[in-house]
Formats: C-alpha cells, structure tokens, sequence
C-alpha cells in the first residue's frame, strides 16, 4: 500500500499539475535498475555532494512559453511549493551562480536538446527525499529557460522495490587532508573575497624549473575568473621557495615562477598586462617548518595578492 | 543548385568540427573544449539576444574558469557583439571566409589511381603530416567527437604521402578541415585531388555541396578555391583580449 502511494506520487507528472493547459512534456527516459546519484547540496568550491540510491531511474522534462503566467522563478516555485505540500523534505534549492553555476550542471544528467536544456545565466534547481525508511527516493527538479520557454526537468531514483536492501549512502567521501598540513583551499574566489589573497594550489614546478606543471591547476584559471567578475582589481602574483640551496637563486627563480604564471595569465587567459605584477621572495617568507620535506614543499608556492580594488 | 545560407553552413562547420561541449549562458552560447583552437572555444551570442553587455563579464569568467583563453566568434547576425568587443578594446582575430560550391564543380579533375585514399582512423603518416603542419592531438580529437559521417583523406605524390584531410558531413554539406599539404609538394594539384576526393566520398553519402573554411590571409588557397568555382557563403572573424 505504501509503495504504491509512493510509487503514484513519483510518477505524477508534478508540472502539469502546475500549468496544465501551456506546459508540453518533451521527453521521458527510463533507465534500468542501478546505482544512480543526485544532487542533494550546492557546488562547495570542491565538489558537489551526490547521494547515490540503488533503484530505477525516471527523467522528464517539460516546457511551456515564458508569459505573463510563467517565468523561470515563478515555475520553480510552483514545482517546489508543491513539493513541499506533498510531504517530501526538501534537501535544498538554490539559483544560477549559487547552485556553483557550471560546476553543478556538471553533476546533472540532463536529457539531450531539444528535450531540455539548460541556460547557465538563469536556472533553479532543489532536491527532495521521497518516501521514508527503506522506501526513501530522491527527486531533483530543474528549471531553466530557452529562447521564450521556461523548461525543466524532474529527475526520479526511485528505490528498487526488489532489492534486498535500498541502500542511501554518501558518494562523496571529503577529502582528508594531509596531516599537519593547512587545509587546501577549497575555492580560490573565497580566499580572495575574505583575506584579499591565496594560495596557488597544485602548482608543483619541477625542480630548478620556471616551466608550469601540465596540466595547468584549476586554481590559476580561478584566479582569472576572479579578476574577471573584479574589473577594478589588480595583483601581484608572488613566488615562494624553500629555504634550501642559494638565498639569491632562490629568489632568482621564486621571481621567474611568479613570471611564469603572470604570463599564462596575461597570454592565454586574456588577462590585461597592466593589471597583473610578479614578484619573488624566496624564502623569506615561509608558512611552514623548513627542517622537514614536508614543510619545504609547503613553502614552495606560489600566492597571489590583491593590490587594489 | 543554389548553395546553402551563412546560417546553414554556421551549422555545418560547428557539426563537422565540434566542441566538447556546448553550453548556453544567457545571450551567449560558450563552447568547452580542452584546446583545438579557437574555432572549438569561441564564444558567440545568439542571433537577437539583448543584454550582451551585461552578461559579457560572467562569460569571459566562465572561459578563464575552464583555462581557456576568451574569445568569440563574430557572426555577420550579431553585430551588436562586435561593436561591444570593439569598444572595449578586443581586437580583431582570423577574418575568415567559409567557400562552398556544388559537387559536381569537382568533377572535372583527375585524381589518377592511387593517387588519393579516402580511410578511417588516420594513418600514422597522416597524423605526421598534420603534426608538421601545426595540427596536433588536441584537433585529431575534435575529429574523433564528430558524430556523423566522417573519413580521413590522404594524397600520394610520386608514391611520396603528400598531403591529408579531413572532411565530415552534415545533411547534404560535406565540410573539409585540416587540410595540410607537405611544404615540398605544393602547388602541385595536390589540395585539388584531395577536394575532388571529398566530393566523390560525399556524393556516396547523399551529399550535394562540399565546402571549406579559409583565413582571408590565406591569398594564395583563396585563389585555388575560387578557381575551383567555390564562392563565399559565409564570413567570421573572431574579437580576442587586446594584445
């Protein structure tokens, strides 16, 4: 009897429902019994936390044209406040560049164009536990727009009813970081936004080498980003060594590593020249202990510091 | 038989040399790849959309974000783009023109037995030629994405590999990419027999035009193309942060 309640409420077709006489469904996909994963959280900087269910899953999709009665926000709402009235927690919601922008739509199964689609500038997405118990589903339902359309799509786990045992677990175990080691930065934009500087993560140059590490680290393209979305600011980028070998070599090539990045940043990421300085200081300026490996390769970094905004 | 418009063959030239992905944001529409060039990361805005002004710092951002270098493609439908890109100081890029002409203008040259190969994947040699000729891994996979009909061609010279190509199709538009002629053995009849090639792989495959994309720089391909009886479907240029 539960199962069957369960199973009526999540194959509604909730957005008819909402908008009965405009909204036309696009297109459904059944996939087979398996381990799929949903959204139940915002892009964190890092990842974006996915619980996965054992179960099958439904997605769907529908559209109707933007008008008077329907904007993307306003549809969002319906299908949300709906949820919420069916009994479902609601596991969160979030819109555009909060949800993490590309890199939540990265963790999204969409069905293909012309069934949906999904415009980076302006979607709104939640998730909601269905059911209870063994019986727990998630649902993810988005909401964007194209052309004059608002379209969404609702994405269904729904437990195997035939499994021994559904299973919920986390998909996403954090990273540990190492210990004794400062937390990596998660996010370079938040780094910036609170302390005005940050650290480079995952530049590791060879030894004695000026060369950027293949592939470049998400961190620098971070950094362009930001001072993208910051016309005003500008930067010193600034190089770091250990405290081993030559003092002035040390900082010969502390100075050419900052150089390095400065001109990715300038040459390839379309950065203007004027906004951006580098700088080297050697080893003067250690976060950590040079007396053991650990701590030298901690000092070797690369920073950069917001000069102005 | 007339030849398809510039919308069409815009088309074309994105299906046969795809970008990773392609991603809406707002008036823009960014494509992501991991290199390939400009013509797999150009950003370009969607024909009528407003609020380019508005949306244009987030779109940058979102290209800085991926570790690609800024850059759009300026269709002759969006000339509000290039006026914005133009007043804030983005300079000009690659003015290119896209020639296309009907199968059947290739008919009338030779291609001699043995003389031209039409395979599927490239062969080493071919993948050597390309490597000299600047077009390395990350295009040889743009040509692996492409989803519909697609070969690889390879010219011999005097038993010398002397050229390749690639060319896929979209609907009734075969569109050759990637054409590199070894220094030594240009201006030999070489690029025409690849052409003539293409047009007989495509006309096997429902194809009616054949067509190819061609920096303005480039004077002396423009002057074998329009030889050929290709004719300009289709101009771009691309707007790129100021040097």
């Amino acid at each position: 009897m539960i199962r069957a309640i369960l199973a009526a409420a999540l194959m509604a077709a909730p957005a008819l429902a909402q908008a009965p006489a405009a909204a036309v469904a696009t297109g459904t996909r059944e996939d087979p019994p398996g381990r799929y994963s949903l959204p139940v959280g915002v892009f964190d900087g890092t990842a974006v936390p996915l619980r996965a269910v054992q179960g099958v899953r439904r997605l769907a999709a529908w559209r109707r044209p933007l008008d008077g009665q329907a904007s993307v926000a306003g549809v969002f709402e319906g299908l949300r406040a709906e949820a919420a009235a069916g009994g479902g927690r609601i596991l969160f919601d979030c819109a555009t560049e909060d949800c993490g922008g590309f890199d939540f739509r990265r963790a999204l199964e969409l069905l293909p164009p012309p069934e949906m689609y999904l415009d980076l500038a302006e979607f709104h997405a939640f998730a909601v536990e269905t059911g209870s118990g063994a019986e727990t589903g998630l649902r993810l339902v988005l909401v964007s727009r194209t052309g004059s359309d608002v379209v969404w799509q609702e994405s269904v786990i729904r437990p195997e009813p035939v499994a021994p045992r559904p299973v919920a677990v986390p998909a996403q175990v954090p990273a540990e970081p190492g210990a004794g080691a400062p937390a990596p930065v998660a996010d370079i934009a938040q780094a910036l936004d609170g302390k005005g500087m940050a650290v480079l993560d995952g530049l590791d140059f060879a030894t004695g080498s000026a060369d950027l590490p293949e592939p470049v680290p998400a961190s620098v393209s971070q950094l362009a980003a930001w001072m993208t979305a910051h016309p005003r600011a500008r930067a010193t980028v600034v190089g770091h060594s250990d405290a081993s070998g030559d003092a002035a070599a040390n900082q010969a090539l502390s100075r050419q590593r900052a150089e390095s990045v400065r001109r990715y940043l300038v040459e390839r990421l379309g950065l203007a020249g004027a906004r951006l300085e580098a700088a080297g200081v050697g080893a003067l300026a250690p976060r950590a202990s040079n007396a053991t490996p650990e701590g030298r390769r901690l000092n070797r970094r690369v920073e950069v510091v917001i000069a102005a905004e | 038989m007339s030849l398809p418009d510039a919308e069409r063959m815009r088309r074309a030239l994105a299906a046969t040399w795809p970008a990773a992905e392609e991603v809406a944001m707002g008036p823009f529409m960014l494509r992501r790849s991991a290199g390939g060039g400009q013509r797999v990361t150009a950003a370009r805005a969607l024909p009528g959309a407003e609020g380019l002004a508005a949306a244009l710092p987030r779109a940058v951002a979102q290209m800085q974000a991926w570790g690609q270098r800024p850059v759009f493609q300026i269709l002759p439908d969006t000339p509000g783009l290039d006026a914005l890109l133009e007043g804030g100081g983005w300079a000009v890029g690659d003015p290119t023109i896209v020639h296309a002409a009907p199968l059947s203008a290739f008919g009338g040259i030779a291609t001699p037995p043995l003389s031209t190969f039409a395979h599927w994947p490239p062969l080493a040699i071919q993948e050597e030629i390309w490597g000299l000729g600047g077009i390395g891994r990350d295009r040889l996979a743009v040509m692996a994405r492409v989803a519909g009909p697609h070969v690889s061609l390879l010219a011999r010279d005097g038993d010398r590999p002397a050229g390749t190509a690639f060319v896929a199709m979209d609907g009734p538009v075969a569109m050759i990419h990637a054409m590199e002629i070894s220094p030594a053995l240009r201006r030999r009849g070489n690029a025409a027999r690849l052409l003539a090639r293409a047009a007989a792989w495509a006309a096997g495959r429902g194809g009616e035009v054949l067509a190819l994309a061609v920096t303005e720089a480039n004077a002396g391909a423009r002057a074998l193309y329009a030889g050929l009886g290709m004719r300009p479907v289709l101009r771009y240029h691309y707007r790129v942060p100021a040097p």
